[in-house]
């Protein structure tokens, strides 16, 4: 477990991980944080944030050292393997222990578990991809699956935890600019030419931004209109505050959502009411690559529409020549004729149980296991990168001496404005917190409970101190959730170089005792 | 896999996969066992003996929940079963003085009317402490306890936090929240899985408390849970005269979670019903204002202000953010309104990382 | 169970604060320590506590009077009725904190296997008696097992299962393999256990290690009832000469002290406990032989029954006298604990070993509160299991109890049911429920009142013999039923009997 919080985060997905545990499996966690699992686990192995890479190519230095890795793999299914062995020659554990703070020993014992035991499979989340150095973290674990043989069959693998419902069918589903539906690149002129004839329009060669280059276009000028579905950048990215500068900037900004906040109630000039999932039908698929139906118990409450029928509805009033759409399913049929692993899923086919792509024609029994029996590329052999330690963007100085690190929790999602309407959730999380080790919070003189306040070069927020051994001396550690206290006015946004993903996961700060036990008034 | 191996089954030859509990292989038998301690997700526990059945060569009878079938094996549900499993229901009863909180079904209470089977008496010292508790999801009437322990047991075997404890012994045992705290001062992460397994509705949603509707009644729509990214399946439970849920369940049986929940999925929905959910469309007029309008018009605010940026600035000024929250079917829309209508690819969301 | 054991005598009783505590420290599950803390009764009272003994002995010479006086005299210090004490021989008692009051006289005879009369203070004495002797000239594997079976020898904890089956099957198992002493006495009116562990503590130790020499276990454990605070003094001392000594070389055998639980006596409650949880008995089969304390073959014999292995093993098996322990208490004059052969007679008991009867005999319990209630018509039968089954009981752990004619066999039955209720694990229905029903029957008896049928009765007990999980709630029928036979006056109220 690396850089997932999994009980917190998919809390139904750990009770697997609990009773395999109960079962005897081994769990080795490699997060900053004592999180709940450690308690399971037989070793913890507490990492700096962004040092995995150096945990581990350290633990392939080790595997390679002791001869543990699985030649025959790599001679069938891989390629590049020298130029990995040749890098990790260097990232020995007693050096990766002065970098990570993580015992030799532990990497090394680790790495011979892991290396000898046939079902052994890598799980991660964010805490290996909110990073600038994300695309190096995620090559460095696939490096070492490659390297053992651990891909293709059951319980092992380099498994992604994805974060939200949909999140895995929204790219699926082609909501990303380098991809058509399917991911079909949008870079290809064939794959273009097919869509321009299934929609009868010529759809567009030039290439689309991200997420952050969207942000920043917000304030030179690129972008001049937004339309924003179910998101509210001005709380989930980072340096928010700069993001709310930019969407001040905008000219024309759409808003489609369940509620007002802050920002839209501010901003937006067209404002439309969505629906909640208990309002809809349609397809979520799971992290597992489950295409899992979603269907309406309820009607949306007053005026608000299904969104499928707003964005319908959209397309018709921008002059669109949209064929109808009676339901949501017609809407999937079309992309599942156009999205070859998705074309043998249809409706009929998932009442009960959801089937998992590729599942490529009506016959086809969908694949839980990818990468079988070689890797998923166009020469069957996956590719070794080899990754060097690139230190966190920020680190802390004499005047920001903290390494702020956020996350999600158990009691609440994402921007919360869903579960902040639930009372008894809140009962349990109400205020924000920040985690701090006993011993910064006697530096400090703060007790639990107080109210701190915590600075960034970015921003500034006061949240309670949560006093305990979860941290490291040093760090300090924030929830996402929180409207009044939004964890990303102290971010920094300078994200990955080829994705662009953020470092949420560490940013410099100071922290303030603010001096009293009693909440401050809302700001 | 397992072998198959034949057994007798009241005189019947029968086969099941070697190691199976006896309790399923008797139901795929068609022999109904009732139980009321048992349930797939945990542990075989043998508590509440309603499943006892013969089985040759033993001296006494063993129950069916905790039991494998073997090889050989000669069982029987149909000699003096019947007699014990009657007489362990008016022993339940007798202790049983809340049968019905809530109108919540009552596993026990339907068994002892299968059986026609009443308390001689009520124990004098059945009554159970109160338990009252400032948490706003779950209720705990100790009275409609049987005492079971399918909730400590889950707490311990799926969860493997500390919750609720089986406390003392004898007649003062009793289940209560860990040193009869409040749940939310216990290790409880309000998953409610305990409420899920309890057969007689002695710990429950306290929500329930807002309808009229006996559970029973309540229209159940399965779906796909809003939340994380596990893709839990569960009903939602419909009361269809206010059209309100009224609580949220799943079954054992659902892909990928088994019948389990967390907090967020179980009790998280209220949101869907909360006032503050936008019901009309609204634009920002000249008194930089936003104004509630009709959806006609604030499609074609939408529509045309769009079509002046792109008009002035071309489709690349154009951004869309789409988001996890909405279905597959959504999102693919979404990205051909950008491609398709607007003209650009730039269509992205917080999915980044 | 140990560190809560020292918690509460070295911090104070274990309040939540420390139970909690406790689990953070373990890393175990905070709600687990207060189901075992609950389950127990002692480890929530204070060490200084006054302990007066409410079992049947102690309750018809007086103990509720005793427990009034207490409680009204008690400046601040709990007071607690409690279950049998095991000290029936110098009964009413009670305990202030370790002490045992009015003080302890031991009554014994002259016996050809124990050795009682003679009290070994050091091993020094015990190995002049010839102690040790077995132990260090140890037969094979098959030789033993031979003269187990020659000797007849039983357990002696009251389930009479032949030792040398029992022996035998442990060592087919596979290692690595575990030795207990169920040395938790707690039915009510046996006392024979501590007279063995309080008077010759290294014989019964020698027995264990035979044990566990035999079993090839490196790792053996008492589990001591917690009451017992001079036994265990004694065998923390026999244990430390033989560690001294280097008899415990390459062994280790440790004391597991419980905390006021009778169940725990069932062994695998007691194999519960001694992992540290509540003492639940488990499902069986699997049997402690072969899956018993962590996962492993556990050979699990009572204090006595190992204390006559080193005589069985010197004399050979046929020698043997095939004796046993009695406990004679209750309206006789000389109570103590007597050694006697198998199939001596309850007048013979009374009469020849304790002196006689004080009152007129009004019942006898032939060996523990599960092996029934006899009327004075049965006081010439032999205690042996074969003709005590004629009378629908059993000799149990040989502790035959006398109740003067003044003292009501329904009093009596109330108690006995009562005592059962309240030391049910709760775990099932029949056990749980069923004693508190039959002890509400009888409560309602007394008053005249008819709370159900006797033939909803007679179901009753029927279930509960045979759905019930262990011991406890299987014999609990047996004082019932031999009331129904033999004082069937007090039961008119409830109808006729069912018809078999």
């Amino acid at each position: 477990m690396i850089g997932s919080n999994t009980t917190e985060a998919h809390p139904v997905l750990a009770l697997r991980m609990k009773k395999a545990a109960r079962k005897g499996a081994t769990i080795v966690v490699a997060d900053p944080r004592k999180i709940w699992l450690t308690k399971l686990a037989k070793r913890h192995l507490q990492l700096r944030p962004g040092s995995d890479v150096w945990l581990v190519n350290a633990m392939m230095h080790v595997i390679l050292k002791e001869g543990l890795q699985d030649e025959e793999y790599i001679r069938e299914h891989t390629e590049d393997f020298e130029a990995v062995a040749e890098v990790v020659s260097r990232y020995t554990p007693e050096e990766a222990e002065k970098v990570t703070g993580v015992p030799a020993a532990d990497i090394v014992a680790t790495a011979r578990e892991y290396a000898t035991e046939k079902h052994a499979a890598v799980f991660y989340t964010l805490g290996i991809t909110e990073h600038a150095c994300a695309v190096d973290n995620i090559w460095s674990l696939s490096n070492l699956v490659l390297m053992t043989g651990h891909l293709g069959y059951e319980s092992t693998g380099l498994n992604a935890l994805r974060g939200q419902n949909n999140v895995q069918g929204l790219n699926d589903a082609g909501a990303n600019p380098a991809y058509f539906p399917g991911y079909q690149p949008a870079d290809s002129a064939e794959i273009r030419q097919k869509f321009s004839e299934a929609w009868g329009v010529e759809v567009p060669e030039t290439p689309g931004y991200r997420l952050d280059q969207i942000m920043s276009g917000l304030h030179d000028g690129r972008i001049r209109a937004l339309y924003l579905i179910g998101e509210n950048p001005a709380q989930t990215e980072p340096n928010a505050h700069h993001v709310m500068e930019g969407l001040e900037h905008v000219d024309f900004l759409i808003t489609q959502d369940l509620f007002l906040n802050d920002m839209t109630e501010r901003l937006a000039d067209v404002v439309f009411p969505a629906s909640s999932f208990a309002e809809k039908d349609g397809t979520f698929t799971n992290t597992e690559r489950r295409v899992n139906r979603v269907r309406k118990a309820l009607p949306c409450p007053g005026e608000a529409r299904e969104d499928w029928q707003i964005v319908v509805d959209m397309a018709k009033a921008m002059g669109g020549n949209w064929p109808e759409y009676r339901t949501p399913e017609d809407a999937w049929n079309e992309f599942a004729d156009l999205a070859p692993f998705w074309t043998g899923i249809r409706y009929d086919r998932i009442e009960e149980v959801g089937l998992q792509w590729p599942c490529t024609d009506r016959d086809h029994p969908g694949t839980p296991y990818l990468h079988a029996p070689s890797p998923s590329r166009p020469n069957g052999k996956g590719k070794f990168y080899p990754v060097e330690y690139q230190p966190p963007i920020e680190q802390p100085d004499s005047e920001y001496p903290f390494v702020l690190s956020t996350g999600r929790t158990l009691y609440h999602y994402n921007s919360a404005t869903m579960t902040m309407r639930e009372e008894g959730v809140v009962q349990k999380q109400e205020d924000p917190f920040v985690e701090m080790h006993p011993d910064d919070a006697a530096a400090l003189g703060v007790q639990d409970g107080d109210w701190v306040r915590l600075v960034s070069r970015r921003g500034e927020l006061e949240a309670r101190a949560a006093v305990g051994e979860r941290v490291y001396p040093g760090l300090v550690w924030m929830a996402l959730h929180f409207a009044q206290a939004k964890v990303n006015w102290l971010t920094h946004d300078v994200g990955d170089p080829l994705i662009g993903t953020p470092e949420y996961k560490t940013s410099a700060i100071r922290i303030e005792p603010v001096g009293s036990a009693l909440k401050p008034a809302a700001r | 896999m397992s072998s198959m191996v034949r057994f007798t089954l009241d005189g019947r030859e029968a086969s099941a996969p070697e190691g199976e509990l006896l309790v399923h292989a008797a139901a795929r038998h068609g022999v109904f066992i009732p139980t009321l301690c048992h349930d797939d997700k945990l542990d075989p526990y043998g508590g509440c003996r309603m499943c006892v059945v013969g089985v040759e060569g033993s001296p006494r009878p063993l129950p069916a929940c905790a039991t494998r079938v073997a090889e050989g094996m000669v069982v029987s549900t149909n000699s003096n079963v019947p007699a014990f499993r009657k007489t362990l229901t008016e022993m339940l009863l007798a202790e049983h003085l809340d049968p019905n909180p809530g109108g919540r079904p009552n596993e026990l209470t339907d068994l002892a009317a299968d059986l026609d089977a009443e308390a001689p008496f009520i124990l004098p010292d059945a009554k159970r402490k109160e338990y009252e508790d400032r948490n706003r999801l779950m209720g705990y009437t100790p009275d409609a306890c049987i005492l079971c322990n399918r909730c400590v047991r889950y707490t311990q075997e799926v969860m493997q936090c500390s919750a609720l404890s089986l406390e003392g012994r004898g007649p003062h045992a009793r289940i209560v929240p860990t040193w009869e705290r409040s749940w939310l001062d216990t290790e409880c992460e309000l998953c409610g899985g305990c409420l899920s397994v309890c057969p007689t509705g002695a710990i429950f949603e306290k929500f329930l408390e807002g309808t009229e509707q006996p559970e029973r009644e309540l229209v159940k729509t399965k779906t796909t849970c809003t939340f994380c990214g596990v893709g839990c399946q569960l009903d939602l439970n419909v009361d269809p005269e206010t059209n309100r849920i009224v609580k949220v369940t799943s079954e054992p049986h659902y892909v990928s979670n088994e019948g389990n929940l967390c907090v967020k999925g179980r009790f998280a929905f209220n949101f869907v019903h909360h006032p503050d959910r936008l019901t009309k469309p609204m634009v920002r007029r000249e008194d930089g204002e936003l104004h509630e309008t009709s959806w006609e018009d604030a499609l074609q605010v939408a529509a045309d202000g769009l079509n002046r940026v792109k008009a002035e600035h071309g489709p690349q000024a154009i951004g869309f953010l789409a988001s996890a929250r909405l279905t597959m079917e959504e999102n693919f829309l979404i990205q051909k309104l950008a491609r398709s209508v607007v003209g650009t690819n730039s269509i992205h969301s917080c999915e980044a990382t | 169970m140990d560190n809560l054991g020292r918690i509460r005598r070295e911090i104070g009783p274990v309040t939540p604060e420390l139970s909690d505590a406790l689990a953070d420290h373990m890393n175990i599950r905070r709600g687990e320590v207060h189901e075992v803390v609950s389950f127990y009764s002692f480890l929530e009272v204070p060490a200084d506590a006054v302990r007066v003994c409410i079992g049947p002995v102690c309750d018809c010479l007086g103990a509720k009077d005793l427990l009034a006086r207490e409680q009204e005299n008690a400046n601040g210090v709990p007071v607690l009725g409690v279950e049998c004490l095991g000290h029936c021989d110098i009964a009413p008692v009670l305990m202030r904190g370790d002490v045992v009051e009015p003080d302890v006289t031991r009554r014994t005879n002259t016996g050809s296997s124990l050795g009682l009369e003679q009290a070994d203070q050091t091993l020094a004495e015990y190995e002049a008696r010839g102690g040790l002797a077995v132990l260090r000239n140890l037969p094979a594997k098959e030789k033993i097992v031979e003269e187990l079976k020659a000797s007849g020898l039983t357990g002696y904890g009251g389930a009479g299962f032949p030792t040398g089956l029992k022996w035998e099957a442990v060592a087919k198992e596979p290692a690595p393999r575990y030795v207990v002493v169920n040395a938790d006495e707690g039915e009510p009116g046996t006392i024979k256990d501590r007279y063995v562990m309080e008077l010759r503590p290294h014989l019964m130790l020698e027995g264990t290690l035979i044990a566990m020499d035999f079993a090839e276990a490196t790792e053996g454990f008492i589990y001591l009832r917690e009451e017992y605070a001079t036994a265990r003094a004694r065998l923390e001392q026999a244990l430390e000469e033989l560690r001294a000594a280097g008899v415990l070389d390459g062994r280790s055998l440790e004391l597991v002290i419980g905390a006021g639980a009778y169940i725990c006596g069932e062994e695998t409650a007691m194999l519960e406990s001694m992992e540290g949880r509540r003492g639940m008995p488990r499902l069986k089969p699997p049997f402690p032989s072969q899956v018993g304390y962590l996962g492993r073959p556990t050979l699990i014999n009572n204090v006595e029954t190992l204390a006559h292995i080193p005589a069985i093993l010197r004399d050979g098996g046929e020698a043997w006298p095939r004796v046993r322990l009695w406990s004679v208490t209750g309206a006789v004059t000389a109570p103590g604990c007597y050694e006697a052969p198998l199939d001596v007679t309850p007048r013979q008991l009374i009469d020849d070993y304790a002196g006689g009867a004080t009152e007129e005999i009004g019942a006898v319990v032939p060996g523990g509160a599960a092996s029934g209630i006899l009327p004075p018509a049965a006081l010439d039968v032999p205690l042996t299991r074969e003709s005590l089954r004629e009378w629908n009981a059993g000799p149990g752990s040989a502790a035959l109890q006398v109740f003067p004619a003044s003292y009501s066999p329904l009093r009596l039955l109330a108690e006995t049911m009562r005592f059962f209720a309240e030391e049910s694990c709760q775990k099932c229905t029949p056990c749980r429920i069923g004693n508190r029903g039959m002890h509400h029957l009888v409560e309602e008896l007394a008053n005249g009142e008819a709370a159900m049928t006797r033939e909803q009765a007679e179901e009753w007990l029927d279930a509960m013999a045979a759905t019930s999980i262990c011991g406890l709630g299987q014999g609990a029928p047996f004082p019932m039923r031999n009331a129904f036979t033999h004082w069937p006056e007090l039961f008119e109220p409830l109808g006729e009997p069912a018809i078999k």
